[in-house]
């Protein structure tokens, strides 16, 4: 296994909702844990929920995408921030198909859909009734579920653009 | 590094690449490791589609065992260090300095008993001894400071040697490395784009070393040295750098196959100016052996009946 690998099979990476009710941690590639703030989750709403968790999503995906160019310069030994601005016809294409893919993610018991556009528009669902029917270690896990999905089929996807438009 | 592991690594490319391009054709690993086809195209036509990825990128260990057996720079310190201690005893006093490196070198102070051989000989006369003190005596300190030259510059040649092999491993481990990251970086989202230092290609550097001829004029041979220990006459080249791009594992591949090629061309040409450095020194002196060793006596010929002749003899003492 090279440096990269080793370094995202490993990384973690917090972020909370700017109230702080809601901190999330993505462990290695797909692993999403959830935590709520003592109290928060008895008292909240299903669309309460849908939107922090929509921030913690972008806050998470952000902070992972440093973590990412960190491991990723370690593993080129260069610094790595970023990626430059498309310039050739095939960049651009890439470019804008990657912004216009949509990952889903369902949770098993099909109380969470979670999908994203581009990795930047994030959209939650909680099922009706859900905060009354299961508790908060219940719901962390199906959003851990939904989340890994989400994540597995962004990269197959991503995959799957790069060979159409490079290969 | 771990140019040791060089094939693993590019057993691991291999790998690498088989399983980026398959999941680029839609295929699934499941945790095993074992890929699953997109659709239901059957077990044979997955088991097709696999059998020619792995086809496609069977050459890749091909590829990179010509680095794998690239000479082992250390096993250059054994000759450097008879070269040095050649120096040391060469070393006269008077130039006590490496001309490639700059570091002093120990004299030799045996060589200081040559200075007394003249007075030693004040009784001796004749052509023999005209020619001894002429040939060996009065040029003596020349030719042992310009056999000192040479072999500091044969030393500069070795370290430049070792140098090249010290940054070729290190490149290739380094362009294995990238590929793997490269491989391994396939499915996420960002762009796949790095940068490969090619260091070899600044290894060896060129630098003067002077030898005296006629006892009076300067000649600089042009010798070469390891960039990084050289007296810096002029700033060393820059290292090759190139930017290599690749979305696909076949991209990837082609790039790999292209940075081995530039390895290889920039070993040749640092190869090369060693083998210039070398061949025109080496010129130099079989043109002018008479500023490096003293003519062959006469004396070394004589038999019992010409030892004592006065002209080609020892003469009369």
């Amino acid at each position: 296994m090279g440096v990269l690998a080793d370094r995202l099979d490993s990384m973690h990476v917090r972020a909370a909702t700017p109230d702080g009710t809601i901190s999330g941690r993505l462990n290695g590639r797909t692993d999403v844990v959830l935590t709520f703030a003592p109290g928060y989750y008895d008292k909240c709403s299903e669309r309460d929920l849908e939107r922090r968790l929509a921030t913690l999503a972008t806050l998470l995906w952000a902070g992972r995408m440093r973590a990412f160019y960190a491991a990723l310069s370690e593993a080129y030994e260069q610094t790595i921030t970023g990626e430059d601005r498309p310039i050739s016809p095939r960049d651009v294409e890439y470019a804008e198909l990657r912004d216009a893919l949509v990952a889903q993610g369902r949770s098993a018991d099909d109380r969470i859909t979670v999908s994203v556009r581009g990795m930047r528009e994030w959209n939650i669902r909680v099922k009706d009734g859900t905060v009354r029917e299961i508790d908060e270690h219940a719901f962390a896990a199906a959003v851990g579920e939904a989340a890994a999905e989400l994540i597995r089929d962004q990269f197959a996807q991503i995959a799957r653009l790069k060979n159409r438009v490079y290969g | 590094m771990s140019y040791e592991q060089l094939m693993q690594h590019a057993a691991e490319i291999e790998r690498l690449a088989v399983k980026g391009a398959l999941e680029q054709k839609g295929f699934v690993y499941d945790p095993h490791g074992n890929p699953h086809a997109p659709t239901d195209i059957g077990e044979q036509g997955a088991q097709d589609i696999i059998d020619m990825t792995a086809k496609q990128f069977s050459d890749v260990q091909s590829m990179f065992s010509p680095f794998a057996s690239m000479p082992d720079p250390n096993a250059f310190g054994g000759m450097r260090d008879d070269m040095l201690a050649a120096m040391r005893e060469l070393s006269t006093g008077q130039t006590p300095t490496d001309p490639i490196t700059g570091l002093g070198v120990e004299a030799n102070i045996t060589l200081d008993a040559m200075g007394g051989v003249g007075d030693a000989l004040l009784d001796w006369h004749g052509k023999a001894a005209e020619t001894f003190k002429l040939n060996f005596v009065e040029p003596f300190d020349s030719f042992t400071r310009n056999q000192f030259m040479l072999v500091a510059i044969l030393k500069g040649g070795i370290e430049a040697e070792q140098e090249i092999w010290k940054n070729a491993r290190a490149n290739a481990d380094k362009i294995a490395h990238d590929a793997i990251t490269a491989l391994e970086h396939m499915g996420d989202c960002g762009k796949n784009d790095w940068t490969m230092l090619f260091t070899v290609g600044a290894s060896v550097a060129a630098v003067g070393a002077t030898v005296v001829t006629g006892g009076t004029a300067i000649i600089a041979l042009t010798a070469v040295g390891a960039a990084s220990q050289v007296v810096a006459a002029a700033a060393p080249d820059d290292p090759p750098k190139t930017q290599f791009s690749g979305e696909t594992a076949e991209a990837v591949i082609s790039q790999v196959r292209e940075a081995l090629s530039t390895l290889a061309s920039e070993i040749r040409k640092q190869e090369q100016k060693i083998a210039s450095a070398m061949t025109s020194c080496s010129s130099y002196v079989v043109a002018h052996r008479s500023s490096f060793v003293a003519a062959r006596p006469t004396l070394a010929g004589a038999t019992a009946s010409t030892v004592r002749d006065s002209q080609s003899g020892l003469g009369e003492a």
